[in-house]
């Protein structure tokens, strides 16, 4: 119990800061809690959901929310997430995995070597 | 942010690439359940709002925004399909609440790129560890 708050609250924390984080849950339920990963990725949908709702009113207040251009990308992001979820649907958990995990390598790597 | 950057006039060609931003971005959050936001920040920092006033923080907040809409359309559809029951996130909601708060008021504070470095050897290492795990 204690090992998921603490992990909860730094990949919540890391993602509020955009040091990252977002898939940190998903890789911590996988690994270290045996999670089927659909449902892990669900549980990191709903996390980011809880650490965002807490987050946004905040960027809100200081005016660094452009309400059109997020509305639009958010709305057309729902219709493609509907879609994301048939394609997880129709792919071996193994595949998914492998998707999952090459797209960490990727962006690890992409981190690293920006400025 | 200036006040008028706020009501920014987005053209029609732009709306359609926002709207085919979005589809990918919530593809890939629907596929893997994470990864949309990048797709954003890319787009936003490198075509929408390049040569602007927006900051990185601006873009960064943003990205938020928008992640929070199309996550919240993933969960539901993902709890939908009985992918997982709000018991299985029950212990994992309120630190996330409590660090989303932190990390929105230390993004001001914080200088990130040791961080991030950081940050990317270790998704890095978890990336190769999901590659080979049976």
């Amino acid at each position: 119990m204690i090992p998921d708050l603490i992990v909860s609250f730094f990949a919540s924390l890391l993602a509020g800061t955009g040091v990252g984080g977002g898939g940190l849950l998903v890789i911590y339920l996988t690994l270290a809690r045996g999670f089927e990963q659909l449902c892990a990725q669900g549980v990191n949908l709903a996390f980011f959901v809880a650490g965002a709702s807490s987050s946004l009113p905040i960027h809100i207040k200081r005016r660094r929310i452009d309400a059109l251009p997020v509305a639009v990308l958010g709305i057309a992001g729902a219709v493609g997430a509907c879609l994301g979820l048939w394609l997880a649907k129709k792919l071996d958990a193994r595949l998914l995995r492998i998707i999952f995990g090459a797209f960490l390598v990727f962006c690890g790597m992409r981190t690293l070597r920006s400025k | 942010m200036t006040q008028n950057l706020t009501h920014r006039i987005i053209s029609a060609p732009m709306l359609l690439l926002f709207c085919a931003v979005g589809l990918l971005a919530g593809t890939i959050n629907g596929l893997i359940g994470t990864g949309g936001g990048i797709a954003i920040v890319f787009f936003l920092s490198k075509i929408y709002a390049k040569n602007s006033l927006y900051s990185t923080k601006d873009i960064f907040a943003m990205t938020v925004g928008a992640s929070f809409l199309m996550s919240l359309a993933s969960t539901a559809v993902y709890l939908k399909n009985g992918c997982f029951e709000l018991g299985d996130c029950a212990m994992f909601i309120l630190p996330a609440v409590a660090g989303g708060v932190f990390g929105a008021l230390l993004l001001d504070a914080l200088d990130s790129k040791i961080f991030k470095k950081i940050f990317a050897l270790l998704v890095i290492w978890a990336g190769i560890s999901m590659l080979i795990k049976r």
